[in-house]
């Protein structure tokens, strides 16, 4: 793997409301290197969001995220605006991401009007026009507002803005969630290219194992704030170690009558079994859980060129 | 602009009785701004037990055709055509008529289980409030129908939960609920919209896994709106893909998922991301979007995005029945090409 771009240590996001404390991301810890992409797979709740808003800082979080030799956790004021040149976003819902009062050319040339003011307009201008069409817009949407444009469309205008700065890391959280189908492989193709050539390093969130498996090299699954399973594509896809990957992938519907239909191999849904603290948070829906799993936390261990935390997991 | 008559896809088996037959069904809205018309020139027939995909994207006027058949469109909306369901005319039926319908004969789940339930009312009274309206049952007869139909659904604790409000059930436990709504007085056919997108993927399955059950225990027939040709193949009997408001094929599952037949069902399935093929470096795409939902009929609406597109295609292609053995599917494309060829087409 090449040198990693980012290192993330025990990361912790608590939310507080109404006197009570929920724990978002519990203790994970991963590394992404430079030019790869890292997918984060999980059902509602895993806390796939939360851990793109505490790199981001747009929620507290507590831990460690070395980012280019400082610590995105620690960063202030001016230091902390400098690094969102070098980190951005795309989101979920591409149209409520653009400001409807805005151009497109305006949306678009606002990073560079905040971190490049030196820049003449002209430049910024022609800057703008060609990065629009580098993600399949024309250059005729320039003076258009967000609402004359389709969910795909928006979303390429989120990418444009996103990479405008060319940052060193994408953060993409559930891009391609709420568009249609023949939509979907065209930001993906999109994303796969714009990476290459630019060097990007993603961190690809979705819900869609077989969406992660068209853009991401590695593949994290995430279960109520807790890391169960890191591994190269490859293995992941086809040999998931931790019962909760193998329910992941089993429950995924294959467009072929002829396939098995999906499996519900884990009972009950995210969020609803109340979990006492010290085992494993999966065991009220795994299959394998014995008692070991309610007295003992598994820490994650390596498997072939993975890690994942389970007691019983095949190595 | 008057909708053409053409030759409709007919129920060629004589064992199964025909339970919807929809024809030449248009939706339209006259706004300021131009004709939307969502739903154009449909025909199909529901049979009795069998479960109809339809599949398509946003705007394509799926969610439209479940409205028409409910009488849910609203006022602004314009229906000519007819769905008539065991022979009774739906479209302009008299508002009683078509309240003793539904839920009774017809009933609908719908995509957002939380909105489509009241907040401010326990499951309990929400479940049992059709059932005594339509059949006619005391208060403790309906609970105990609901209680059973919880447990039917694979909720624990019926009793409890026919006491709590819907925010207090997950999501998944909210569709269940919704689908155990529907069936309090025993349809005879469920209009399912979407009725998994909005659950994970693993809820999902459970989901799926129980409506199956269901078809098996209770023969209820479904027509299942969806944007997921995945989730389809999991429960349907017979596929219909909708572009722009028209229906471009319909055909028994197995044969649209192995031989698509229209270029648009075939982009569709080419374009999956999907685990059970080798990794593709690119996914075949298909280019453009959706046209918008006011366009005229300018020849066929999938044409500017076709890899096969000919100069025929600027005429509207007809619904057209596909020589085969069966005779039980139906394309509109004027394109006569082979499967194989289309499949080149996009790959």
């Amino acid at each position: 793997m090449s040198a990693a771009l980012l290192e993330v240590h025990n990361l912790v996001v608590r939310y507080r409301a109404r006197g009570r404390t929920q724990v978002a991301v519990d203790g994970v810890s991963f590394e992404l290197g430079a030019g790869e992409s890292l997918g984060l797979v999980g059902e509602s709740g895993s806390g796939k969001s939360s851990i793109a808003r505490a790199l981001l800082r747009l929620v507290p979080a507590s831990g460690v995220a070395q980012f280019a030799g400082s610590d995105l956790l620690q960063l202030r004021g001016a230091a902390l605006r400098a690094t969102r040149e070098h980190l951005q976003i795309i989101f979920q819902d591409p149209l409520a991401a653009l400001d409807p009062r805005m151009r497109i050319a305006e949306i678009v040339g606002e990073p560079l009007r905040e971190f490049r003011p030196q820049l003449p307009a002209s430049e910024r201008r022609a800057l703008v026009r060609s990065m629009l069409e580098r993600v399949g817009l024309d250059a005729m949407h320039l003076d258009r507002y967000p609402h004359e444009f389709s969910g795909g469309q928006a979303q390429r205008i989120g990418i444009a803005r996103a990479l405008v700065l060319r940052p060193r890391l994408l953060l993409c959280d559930e891009p391609v969630a709420s568009l249609d189908v023949s939509i979907t492989a065209q930001i993906v193709n999109l994303l796969r290219d714009l990476k290459t050539e630019f060097g990007l390093s993603l961190l690809f969130i979705a819900h869609d194992l077989a969406t992660v498996r068209q853009v991401c090299e590695r593949v994290m699954v995430l279960y109520r704030g807790q890391l169960m399973e890191i591994a190269p594509r490859e293995q992941l896809y086809s040999a998931p170690r931790h019962p909760y990957t193998r329910a992941l992938l089993a429950a995924v519907p294959t467009p072929d009558p002829a396939h098995a239909r999906p499996a519900a191999l884990a009972v009950g849904e995210p969020g609803t079994v109340a979990t006492e603290p010290g085992g494993c948070v999966f065991r009220q829906r795994c299959p394998l859980a014995a008692a070991r799993c309610a007295s003992e936390m598994p820490s994650l261990r390596a498997t072939g060129s993975g890690l994942v935390a389970c007691h019983y997991a095949d190595p | 602009m008057a909708c053409v008559m053409r030759s409709i896809p007919m129920n060629t088996d004589p064992g199964t009785a025909t339970l919807l037959r929809v024809n030449n069904l248009c939706v339209e809205y006259h706004g300021v701004h131009g004709t939307v018309r969502a739903v154009r020139d449909l025909s199909f027939e529901l049979r009795a037990h069998e479960c109809l995909g339809v599949v398509g994207e946003s705007g394509c006027g799926k969610t439209q055709l479940l409205y028409a058949l409910m009488g849910l469109n609203g006022n602004a909306a314009q229906l000519r055509g007819s769905a008539q369901y065991r022979g009774e005319e739906l479209l302009g039926a008299a508002p009683r008529r078509l309240a003793a319908l539904r839920g009774r004969r017809l009933a609908m789940v719908f995509q957002d289980s939380m909105g489509a339930l009241n907040p401010y009312l326990r499951i309990g009274v929400q479940l049992c409030e059709g059932a005594r309206a339509q059949l006619g049952l005391t208060r403790s007869a309906a609970q105990s129908r609901a209680a059973a139909l919880l447990e039917t659904v694979q909720i624990d604790a019926p009793a409890l939960r026919l006491r709590q409000y819907p925010h207090e059930l997950s999501g998944g436990m909210r569709q269940r609920v919704s689908i155990a709504m529907a069936l309090m007085c025993e349809p005879e056919i469920l209009l399912l919209d979407e009725p998994t997108t909005a659950l994970d993927v693993t809820v999902q399955a459970q989901v799926l896994a129980l409506l199956s059950e269901l078809r098996e225990r209770t023969g209820v027939a479904m027509i299942f709106v969806t944007h997921d040709l995945g989730v389809l193949a999991a429960i349907a009997d017979r596929v219909a893909v909708m572009y722009a408001g028209r229906m471009v094929e319909l055909a028994p599952a197995a044969q649209l998922y192995a031989t698509p037949r229209h270029p648009y069902t075939a982009g569709l399935l080419h374009s999956m991301p999907r685990l059970d093929a080798p990794l593709m470096a690119r996914l075949p795409a298909i280019p453009g979007q959706p046209p918008l939902a006011d366009a005229a009929d300018a020849g066929c609406a999938f044409a500017p995005r076709c890899a096969l597109v000919h100069e025929r295609c600027q005429t509207l292609p007809a619904l057209r029945a596909l020589a085969s053995a069966t005779s039980n599917s139906w394309v509109a494309c004027h394109l006569t090409a082979t499967p194989e060829r289309i499949r080149e087409a996009w790959t």
